[in-house]
């Protein structure tokens, strides 16, 4: 009743019959033909790419009677024939899982002593030899350095890193890579012909893609299918079956993500559940077709792998949506853990999690255009789907909506004064200013905001340096700890212009680190494109701090201060930086 | 004659194999906890080893000697302690190799696979590639994430869907259900039919979880104190009775994910009949980040920590709501 599956009855018998090993099989081949058949060779790679049917067709090779091991296995003499069986008693497969420990390696090391009884060279397999004991390893490693004349050793591991370089050093080590889709497509076509399946090229080629560089897995993959769906099977069946993106059920909540529209994402993952889809392959799903989306938007469609008409479809879809945001949804799924036949909830929670970020990514983008083009700011997509009493109290307390606004009038007032006042004068910006304030200005000076703000020459770093501080205010409450602008208060001042390269200098590496992070750059080097009026990218160093350079510093000195100076060393040890 | 509920497609495939005579040598059985896979896996044993024609059959002496556990070539492993171990492995190995007992397959149920020791996988490898003749393997796992892929690859992989709704609703009607309280059970079970059928012959399941998950909202307005003491009774119930506490968990969960979606702006009919409440003054990032702290203390309690720690700690951070 149990036959023999697909993967085991098409173990591939001859060197050339492995498939998308080229390199591997070649050499090996050479090897053989000149008669220079190494004593230990390691063999990794990942699942289902030919390791251990090479092993096994190396071993026959070199002791097989009809090519006196000069070449391919004949696979019809006396050895051939008993190893095929698993009878001939000079090819030992060890199971190095189950074998591990070091008694196991001394009963083989003594056998090995032995002469081969019947064959040209005793074969030595060890498979998944990763799960070795320390000491086992060691055991073999003068073995395997040199062993008997008529031994040859073959090491097969899924995991080199768990390797020892002395057991390494000692084999020739052969990679074998993941096969490739038009190895794999071939090898699938091959067998569906001789199983008389009626599978279209296309649907084959769907296989091969979900099976991920595995050979074994695809092998076993169109078995399921054939017995599943049957064995004409169509290419949408066939995506149905596996979970595979372009099966049409992720889309819809795909088209909710993509849209912001949290209700209709939700509704339509309740939709599916109720019909009692696996969300745990929706996921899956999901998140393979945000790659997609993500890769298509980067600019790169030849990666997918997909037909011209899909792609296009893809970038229908994806207008109006920027990278940014396929970056944040990608995040929010990927992460998931969602096991075969969970309830949604997990799923709808990165659905609101992710739209609440977009929210604020776009507010953030939405003022930030203000400040730059205040025309643009009506093109804007308003974010859809948020409940409308919650949404609007939601965004209200948001810091990241409301600070942003005094950064505008910030400027605005600042327009109204003469430059040369703010030379004098960097620290006057109002950095106090009462919550009370900011709010009734906010409402009150909304049309001044929209008055172009003076744009810094491009290249005069002497300005940007005295308008340092409405830079940094208007960063105000940015930040996933809201605190981008004290980080660059109480440390930074620009530098230098390099080209289209601003630099900063920070006084503590910590908040340079900070800076340096990616979605922190993002926001400064916004902020100051916005300021010089071409783009500048962030480059940040690390410089002495000068003695009076800290912004409380500056204002007590415009209140008439005097700077004592301190030693050095008492600056740094008062001065550590706090995260908060 | 596989005398189970659901699982068409899984039952139809694994008889398609068996009557061609091409079944696998090793399967993984993916699906929920409940789901029904281990019925589907002994009824698998009893197949192949049936003496009937039509198997399985249920009643030859090999069939009932599968089902009461007694066959000698069955072989069942679960976890004895927190893993399974490679002890019990290799002690499983050296058993393989020997010819069934009475039956025709030695057929090894691993429940739980998930539940297994890196060490064991690795030990499993090779076997589960190329048993002997007589052997048939059926992995159970309800969280496929768990199962290494060297392991995945070389088994044929059944997935056990949830049952559709409409598919448990007509259940549910066959079973005298009314209409309303069929909604509730769905949404209860979750595809899971024994569950909603075990729900549906007794009323007062309904009923209790009701209570208990109006009292459970409830405490977002009490005061801190009420609140610890709550916590403390939980943390005493969990030091005897583990599930209780768990399911309450889940319950809770269950009733701040209705407040989530009701804050979404989800109607009420997609979320079905929840608790009898309107949404709330609650902020939707509020209610996120408390589901979310709910889910981490489940996940915490199923590990080691001190309970009573976790449990203050969650009721603590129950948000206030804004007036």
């Amino acid at each position: 009743m149990v036959s023999q599956v697909l993967y085991r009855k098409w173990r591939p018998k001859k060197l050339t019959e492995v498939m998308g090993q080229e390199p591997i099989t070649q050499t090996l081949l050479t090897a053989l033909e000149q008669d220079r058949v190494a004593h230990a060779y390691l063999f990794t790679g990942p699942r289902g790419t030919g390791k251990t049917s090479t092993a096994r067709i190396l071993a026959k090779a070199i002791n097989c009677l009809g090519t006196d091991g000069r070449g391919e296995p004949d696979n019809s003499c006396a050895v051939c024939e008993e190893i095929d069986q698993g009878s001939f008693l000079d090819l030992v497969e060890i199971d190095g899982a189950s074998n591990r420990g070091i008694d196991d390696i001394k009963g083989l090391r003594e056998k090995a002593g032995f002469a081969p009884a019947q064959a040209r060279r005793k074969t030595y397999i060890i498979d998944e030899v990763h799960q070795l004991t320390k000491p086992a390893f060691n055991a073999l490693l003068k073995t395997l350095e040199e062993p008997p004349g008529n031994v040859v050793f073959i090491l097969a591991t899924t995991e080199p890193q768990d390797i020892p370089l002395t057991i390494m050093s000692r084999c020739q080590r052969f990679d074998f890579r993941r096969i490739n889709l038009e190895a794999m497509t071939k090898q699938l076509t091959q067998i569906g012909d001789a199983e008389g399946f009626q599978l279209s090229a296309e649907t084959l080629h769907v296989v091969a893609r979900a099976a991920s560089g595995s050979l074994r897995d695809a092998e076993n993959l169109l078995e399921q299918l054939v017995l599943a769906v049957g064995s004409s099977a169509t290419v949408q069946e066939t995506q149905e079956f596996f979970g595979l993106a372009g099966s049409g059920r992720g889309q819809t909540v795909i088209q909710g993500l993509l849209h912001n529209d949290m209700v209709a994402a939700i509704q339509s993952l309740n939709q599916l559940d109720q019909e009692g889809v696996d969300l745990g392959q929706l996921q899956k799903e999901i998140v393979e077709e945000l790659r997609i989306c993500l890769l298509i938007k980067a600019g790169v469609p030849q990666v997918v792998d997909l037909q011209e008409h899909e792609i296009a479809q893809r970038n229908e879809m994806l207008v109006g949506t920027d990278i940014a945001s396929l970056r944040i949804l990608l995040e929010k799924f990927a992460s998931l853990s969602v096991p075969s036949g969970s309830p949604p909830l997990p799923l709808e929670m990165a659905i609101v999690a992710a739209c609440l970020e977009r929210q604020k990514v776009e507010v953030v983008s939405t003022v930030a255009d203000a400040v730059s083009v205040p025309s643009k700011r009506q093109e804007n997509p308003t974010p859809k789907g948020f409940p409308n009493v919650s949404a609007a109290e939601d965004m209200a307390e948001k810091p990241s909506i409301s600070k942003p606004v005094k950064g505008e009038n910030d400027l605005a007032s600042d327009n109204e004064r003469p430059v040369e006042q703010r030379d004098v004068a960097p620290a006057d910006e109002p950095v106090a200013a009462t919550p009370a304030r900011q709010s009734s200005d906010a409402s009150e000076d909304t049309d001044v905001s929209d008055v172009d703000t003076a744009p810094i020459n491009p290249g005069d770093i002497e300005e940007l340096r005295a308008r340092w501080n409405e830079v940094i205010n208007s960063l105000k409450g940015f930040g996933s700890n809201k605190n981008l602008d004290a980080i660059l208060r109480s440390s930074s001042m620009p530098m230098e212009i390099k080209g289209d390269a601003l630099v900063i200098g920070f006084y503590y590496k910590y908040h340079k680190e900070k800076v340096e992070d990616p979605k922190y750059r993002y926001l400064v080097e916004r902020r100051i494109t916005e300021f010089m009026g071409t783009h500048y990218t962030v480059e940040c160093v690390l410089v002495d701090k000068p003695s009076s350079s800290g912004h409380a510093v500056r204002a007590a000195v415009e209140r008439g201060a005097r700077v004592e100076q301190a030693p050095d060393n008492a600056i740094v040890e008062n001065g550590e930086p706090n995260d908060e | 004659m596989w005398n189970i509920e659901g699982h068409d497609d899984a039952i139809a495939l694994l008889n398609t194999s068996l009557e061609r005579g091409n079944l696998a040598h090793s399967y993984l059985f993916v699906g929920s906890k409940g789901i029904g896979k281990r019925s589907v896996a002994v009824a698998l044993a009893q197949a192949v080893n049936c003496l009937e024609n039509s198997k399985p059959c249920g009643s030859c002496r090999s069939c009932v000697r599968v089902s009461s556990g007694l066959h000698a070539d069955l072989r069942i492993v679960t976890k004895r302690n927190t893993v399974i171990g490679i002890e019990e492995v290799s002690d499983l190995l050296h058993d393989l190799n020997l010819q069934p007992y009475e039956g025709k397959y030695r057929v090894v149920i691993f429940d739980e696979i998930n539940h297994t020791s890196h060490d064991s996988f690795n030990a499993l490898l090779k076997v589960l590639e190329e048993p002997p003749k007589h052997v048939l393997f059926v992995l159970l796992t309800s969280n496929l994430n768990l199962v290494p892929e060297t392991i995945q690859s070389r088994c044929q992989t059944i997935f056990f869907h949830p049952v559709s709704n409409n598919m448990l609703l007509k259940k549910l009607r066959e079973a005298g259900v009314e209409n309303e309280t069929a909604q509730e059970i769905i949404r209860i079970a979750h595809g899971r039919i024994r569950e909603a059928l075990e729900i549906a012959s007794d009323p007062t399941i309904l009923e209790s979880r009701y209570e208990k998950l109006q009292s459970l909202m409830a405490l977002r307005n009490q005061s801190l104190a009420t609140r610890i003491a709550f916590a403390e009774q939980m943390a005493k119930d969990f030091s005897q009775n583990r599930d209780l506490v768990l399911s309450d968990l889940a319950l809770w969960i269950e009733g701040w994910r209705f407040l989530l979606l009701s804050a979404a702006g989800i109607s009420r009919e997609t979320i079905g009949r929840g608790i009898p409440e309107k949404a709330l003054n609650y902020q939707l990032s509020d209610i996120l980040g408390f589901l979310e702290k709910l889910m981490s203390t489940t996940a915490a309690l199923h590990q080691n920590v001190n309970p009573r720690l976790a449990l203050e700690s969650l009721l603590m951070a129950i948000p206030q709501e804004k007036q």
